[in-house]
């Protein structure tokens, strides 16, 4: 949101400093690493998005940096605001359950500055006005109860609450997936005046890599606990190296210029139970160019193309950097499109989807013939149906 | 004959008209969109067509499913079109099913309580089912809890199961909202290729206008409880008659753009109106970017236009194509 800050590693301060943090949970019969290995910062006033499916590790991620989950080894070092209490602020996804329903507005939103008693209560209530107002709710909704709110404004009081403890860096948990996509727009453009004002830090975790584009400067890609990617959010939209980041951008639902797209290359099967994770690379047991070394060796997190853009796959210099037959958009690109124009696009869309795949379109599908094809079975179908009664849901 | 008739329905709930005058039909073998955002009655709409309507509802206007009307048939006879003739799939599949049964049974138990079927023909169905909507192993599924399963494979048994009939129509409410983008593709791609496989009518209730394109014949837009847009995928695509089907369209395009969060003159701004406090004349015109004084005054008919219906004052004046108006 910011274009001041380099974003990336090397930065002088990073707000939060993640090195190879591994958080587990233990249950009587198995151990379950959900957080593996990771290691990122984000630098002061950037907005980083971490994105993945359920059960990735992404909400332990950020309950870990929040303090709210012990690593089980790895460092979590926030820079921000010294040690003092307030500065990491979280919002949860579900503004419901993270408002007391007995609070009026204006309680909830002073709370955090109660027990250290910033102000006197007379004007505990007047900051809750104006935080109100900064969150663009009036001020005539200060003695409402939660329940009299719609989802959108619960969602921005969490926010104003936020502020009130004068955070510095705000970890925010899918901030945007319970809202329609029609008010999406105007809570990310809130959060985004937001930072500029107060210069905040931002941890996104979303599972909505759509959702999140709009306002991340970097984004990440957790994929069974580990971070498989990470770069700016412009280049692992447009040029996404590890082919789980590729699966995941085109697997979501895109608005054609024409019917008839039916999606294309859908990945197959599921992630792997994260009690018994597959060896080497987690994403082989699904990854269309798998090999031998995929299966003996875990991939670490080196530069690809430029130094911030950072990929874990053995094979990411053989891999097409984008495998949509769609084009691809990226940030300062506008999209204004005459009828003509479109025709044009759909029709040359047709045509490659006549033609053989190109390299890399297909995942998993087609292995390209350039590509050796002792890879060690496909993707594993048994790992589809857990044994012994892995509860998944709990992943 | 259209395998789906809803006729001019209006539902009302303790003087709270939440449903006005929707109409539409469903063909047979067509997968029809229906889009609108929380509150819109598009779920409402779903429940109607089964009969499951809330308790002290007034629901006027026909309803005809392969020619039965539901609003007047008895209970035993909407029993048996209830997973019989019309099959139902939800957005939550683990709350959707019995987590103390494995989940082949309780499909088994759907087969037998609509066709006369034994024990263990339900269940070679089931196990035949579970295969049908591309779960692996089969018969390991059948003897799963649902806890065992993930969303998506919970999904998948929701889909058998709503196929365990050989229902005509399927009526699916969010089949995918709450899966993961990659489960998403798999269950949208199973459940057109089941309607052309099949020939099965289906009706898809979602919020996701992207989903509803890439799938879907035809689209039907509601706006809070009315139904503001009707037409063809391809022709909703390319010129949307109506403003708010428009800016959905130009709100999902930009998506993933990364273009900032900047403002945009597309961009929709205000809450939904709601259907028990309706605003004056046409319901989306706080909202509309277009709006003028006709609009404010008197709730625009739906009219035909090419290739669909539009409820819009002004669609004769305006240009809508992507991009800018």
């Amino acid at each position: 949101m910011t274009g001041d800050v380099t974003p990336g590693a090397g930065h002088a301060a990073p707000a939060v400093r993640v090195t190879h943090l591994r958080v587990s949970y233990d249950s009587r019969r198995r151990r379950l690493t959900a957080v593996d290995d990771v290691s990122f910062e984000v630098g002061v006033g950037e907005t980083v998005a971490v994105i993945g499916e359920s059960g990735s590790g992404k909400s332990t991620l950020l309950r870990a940096i929040a303090g709210l989950a012990v690593p089980a080894s790895g460092r979590v070092e926030i820079a921000v605001g010294g040690a003092s209490a307030g500065k990491v602020q979280v919002v949860f996804q579900d503004a419901d359950l993270a408002l007391d329903p007995r609070y009026p507005v204006w309680k909830a939103i002073a709370e955090p500055l109660i027990p250290r008693r910033l102000r006197i209560p007379k004007q505990l209530r007047e900051t809750a006005l104006d935080l109100l107002r900064e969150v663009g709710l009036g001020g005539d909704l200060a003695d409402r109860r939660p329940h009299q709110l719609s989802g959108g404004q619960r969602q921005r009081v969490t926010i104003a609450r936020a502020l009130a403890a004068r955070a510095l860096l705000v970890l925010l948990d899918e901030p945007v997936s319970a809202q329609d996509v029609s008010l999406q727009g105007s809570l990310l453009r809130l959060l985004a005046s937001i930072q500029r004002q107060h210069g905040l830090t931002y941890l996104i975790v979303s599972h909505d890599i759509a959702a999140v584009a709009r306002v991340a400067d970097r984004i990440g890609v957790m994929y069974a606990a580990r971070l498989v990617e990470i770069g700016p959010a412009g280049l692992v939209l447009s040029q996404p190296r590890h082919p789980y980041t590729q699966a995941l951008i085109n697997a979501v639902p895109r608005i054609a210029d024409q019917w008839a797209a039916m999606p294309e290359h859908v990945i197959t099967g599921e992630p792997p139970d994260l009690s018994n994770p597959p060896s080497g690379c987690r994403f082989r047991t699904r990854c269309a160019f798998a090999i031998d070394r995929c299966a003996a060796e875990v991939p670490v997190m080196e530069p690809s193309t430029s130094d911030d853009h950072r990929v874990a796959c053995h094979r990411w210099r053989e891999i097409d950097a984008f495998p949509h037959s769609r084009p691809a958009l990226h940030p300062g690109q506008t999209e204004t499109r005459s009828p003509a124009q479109e025709q044009g696009t759909a029709t040359a869309r047709t045509r490659e989807r006549a033609g053989p795949p190109a390299a890399a379109q297909d995942l998993p599908g087609d292995i390209p013939e350039d590509l050796p094809e002792d890879r060690p079975g496909g993707p594993a179908r048994d790992q589809m149906l857990p044994a012994n009664g892995t509860d998944r849901s709990q992943c | 004959m259209p395998v789906l008739v809803v006729d001019g329905v209006s539902l009302a709930v303790g003087g709270a008209t939440l449903l006005s005058d929707v109409s539409f039909t469903v063909g047979r073998g067509e997968m029809v969109g229906l889009v609108g955002e929380s509150g819109s009655g598009k779920t409402l709409t779903g429940l109607s067509i089964l009969g499951l309507v809330p308790p002290r509802a007034t629901l006027t206007g026909a309803i005809r499913v392969a020619g039965i009307d539901m609003t007047s048939a008895a209970p035993a006879v909407l029993r048996q079109i209830r997973g019989g003739r019309v099959g139902m799939i939800f957005q939550e599949p683990r709350s959707s099913l019995n987590p103390v049964k494995p989940v082949g049974r309780q499909i088994a138990d759907v087969v037998r309580a609509h066709l006369a079927a034994t024990r263990r023909q339900a269940n070679a169905t089931a196990v035949s089912l579970l295969g049908q909507v591309g779960l692996p192993n089969p018969s390991a599924c059948f003897a799963a809890y649902p806890h065992e399963l993930s969303g998506g494979m919970c999904q998948r048994v929701m889909i058998a199961m709503a196929l365990s009939c050989g229902p005509a129509l399927l009526i699916a409410d969010e089949p995918t909202t709450a899966l993961d983008v990659t489960v998403q593709a798999q269950i949208i791609t199973l459940l057109r290729s089941i309607a052309d496989e099949r020939g099965l009518s289906v009706l898809l209730i979602t919020h996701n206008l992207a989903v509803v394109t890439q799938v879907c014949d035809r689209i039907i837009t509601m706006y809070c409880g009315q139904v503001v847009n009707a037409g063809t995928t391809a022709r909703v695509l390319s010129t949307p008659s109506h403003p708010y089907t428009w800016a959905l369209l130009e709100s999902g395009r930009r998506q993933l753009s990364g273009d900032g969060a900047g403002a945009s003159p597309t961009e929709l701004t205000g809450q939904p109106a709601s259907p028990a406090n309706p605003p004056q004349g046409c319901r989306f015109h706080p909202r509309c970017p277009f709006a003028d004084a006709r609009c404010a005054a008197d709730v625009p008919d739906l009219t035909d236009v090419d290739g669909g219906q539009t409820r819009c004052a002004r669609h004769g004046e305006l240009s809508l194509t992507a991009g800018r108006p």
